[in-house]
Order: C-alpha cells, then structure tokens, then sequence
C-alpha cells in the first residue's frame, strides 16, 4: 500500500514538475522577441507620448533596458514645463482641443465649470448655422447634457470625459474600435460602470 | 500630440469587469499599473484579479524584475484560451499556483529549465516503461536465476 502510495505522489511530482518547466519555457519562447525600445518607438509612432513615457520610466526605474537609449528617449518625450502649461490652459481650458493627457485635463477642468460646456456648444451652433463640415452632433448634444447636468458633478464629468474623448477619437478613429472605448462611445455602458470610468480618469490624469 | 492614458487605458482591455482591477492596479501602483495595462491587456488583469490580495504586490515586483516572463503568459494565445476556459468554470485559482511557480523557474537560464524538463520527462517514461512491463522483467529474472 505504501509502495503504491509513494508511486502515484512519485508520478504526480513528476508530471508537475514537467507542466512547470515545459511551461517555463514556452514563456521564453513567447517573449523572446520583445525588445523594450522597439515597444517605446512602437507606442510612440501610434501617438502615444503619454503612454511611451510611461514606459520609459519604468524600464529606466527596473533597469530592463540600455539606459543610454532609454535615457535619449526620455529626453525626447518629455513635456517642457511651457508645453504643459501651453497644452493645459491654452489647448484645453479655453480653446477647449485636445491633443494629449494635459489638453484632456484642462478641457474637462474647464467642462465641470460650465465655461468649456458654453464654449463648445456656441462653437458647434456657429459650425451648424454655417453649415461648417467639421461640425460635431456628438459634442453639441454632450456640451446640452453638461449644462443640463451641471448641478451633478459626477455625471457631469464623465459626459464630459465623454465629450473629450470623441473630440480626441474623430482624429484618430482606429481608437474608438478597440477594447471597452467601443461600449463608452456608443453609450453601452451603465451608470455604474460610467462612474468607475470617471474614476479611472482621476487616477490616470 | 499624444492620446490620453484615460483614452488608451479604455483601449488596451475588452472586459468591462476588469474596470475596478484597472482603477485598483493604478491606484496601488501608479506608473507600474499603467504600465502593466499597456503591456498585459486583459490576460494581465484576469490574472491580477484571480490572484489574493496578499500575493498580489508580488505579482506586481514580479513583473518589475522580469516583465518578459509575464508577457510571455499573457501574450500566448494557448494560455489565454486555456485561463478562459478555466475562468469559465470558476478553476481559475487552480491554474495561479501552476502559473507562479513557472514564474519563478522562468528565472532560471534556459538551459537549466531544458534540463530539469528533459530530465524529469526521460525520468517518467522510464517509470511508465517499467511500470507497463513487469512481465517482461520478471522472465529476464527468471532467465538469469
């Protein structure tokens, strides 16, 4: 019995040790190829400075890269204390575009205050009574909701999360395609689920 | 011009119940978390998700010193199908230990994990080939007596 008993632990052991190591080594396999710069340049490419800058840091902070190159790209990326100021006050409080994380930021602090909502719906009502091709029915519909809705700073701020995010995504359609963006855009998602996207902005601004 | 990391956070995972493991991951571990999304995507969240909370600043260490070895799991679609399936049926704890100990020998050179691998298998089929012919064994004893 003990014989048995010691056979099967002994196959057991065995087989748990060769799903490990056999799965060991497919994780080598699988990413072999992956080059951190070649992801930075990649992310970079797709105008993701924000996102690529992100990267940098950490594979400069967990050393996983040569740092002369890591450090030339940071040097590359970085946002000069002018071009935040240039992009937060200028680009998005008061002409209410948004090019990156600070232009976002400033077009929504401008939203949850009226002035941003007023802003772009005399800008899309000019663009719709001149019949102006680049007018918006999404953003003059979002900028109605957010004075409608101004009392309420949750649900003001995720409409105009919302409403920043279309202004971003027309530029760059291919985003509004991939992962839980779709759902956001085409207003799938729920109250609940709305407020922890309005969260998620908080912590990733 | 750059997208916002709201705008590509949103973008990198499909699973609307992973919000709250994003909002978390980011809150606990800022530049890393972001990071983590970027890299792992939906795979990386399940696997957060599934893992207690106790383990979980491990897991994130884990991918500080070797995020290759994560991507490696995340990024296979074999292991991808095999966590869904898994997910499916609510066995997805049984499949973390597996996943964290193949972790950890992913530490290890490659030679060493051909090694171990190579051996043990060599080793069990010696096992299964004894194991399948006593009969054999016992005539050749027979014989030699």
């Amino acid at each position: 019995m003990n014989k048995i008993y010691w056979r099967c632990v002994k196959f057991a052991a065995l087989i748990l040790v060769i799903s490990i190591s056999g799965l060991a080594l497919y994780i080598h396999q699988e990413s072999a190829g992956f080059d951190p710069v070649w992801e930075i340049k990649r992310l970079k490419s797709e105008n993701r400075r924000d996102d690529a800058l992100d990267m940098v840091r950490f594979f400069k902070e967990n050393n996983q890269s040569n740092p002369y190159e890591i450090d030339t790209l940071e040097k590359e990326l970085s946002y000069s204390a002018a071009e935040k100021i240039k992009s937060l006050v200028w680009n998005g409080s008061f002409k209410g575009e948004v090019y990156d994380a600070y232009s976002g930021l400033g077009a929504i602090s401008s939203d949850l205050v009226i002035f941003g909502d007023l802003r772009d719906l005399a800008v899309q009502s000019w663009k719709y009574l001149t019949n102006d091709p680049d007018y918006k029915k999404p953003i003059m519909f979002l900028s109605g909701a957010g004075i409608g809705l101004s009392a309420t700073s949750f649900i003001n701020g995720t409409y105009s999360l919302a409403k920043n995010t279309v202004k971003y995504v027309e530029r760059f359609p291919s985003l509004a395609e991939k992962g839980i963006m779709k759902k956001f855009l085409s207003g799938k998602v729920s109250p609940k689920d709305s407020e922890k996207i309005y969260d998620l902005l908080k912590k990733t601004s | 011009m750059s997208i916002p990391r709201t705008t590509s956070c949103l973008s990198s995972f499909n699973n609307i119940n992973h919000l709250d493991t994003a909002s978390d991951l980011i809150r606990h571990h800022q530049r890393t978390g972001n990071a983590y999304i970027y890299l792992l995507g939906d795979s990386g969240l399940t696997l957060y998700k599934s893992t207690s909370h106790k383990f979980r600043s491990s897991l994130v260490n884990a991918f500080k010193r070797n995020p290759k070895a994560l991507l490696g799991i995340t990024k296979s679609h074999l292991i991808i199908h095999t966590v869904k399936i898994f997910d499916k049926h609510g066995l997805l704890t049984l499949l973390v230990p597996l996943t964290w100990f193949s972790l950890i020998v992913s530490y290890l050179p490659q030679w060493l994990i051909w090694v171990i691998f190579l051996g043990s298998s060599v080793y069990l089929s010696c096992l299964i080939h004894q194991k399948f012919k006593p009969e054999t064994y016992q005539k050749r004893r027979i014989e030699n007596a």
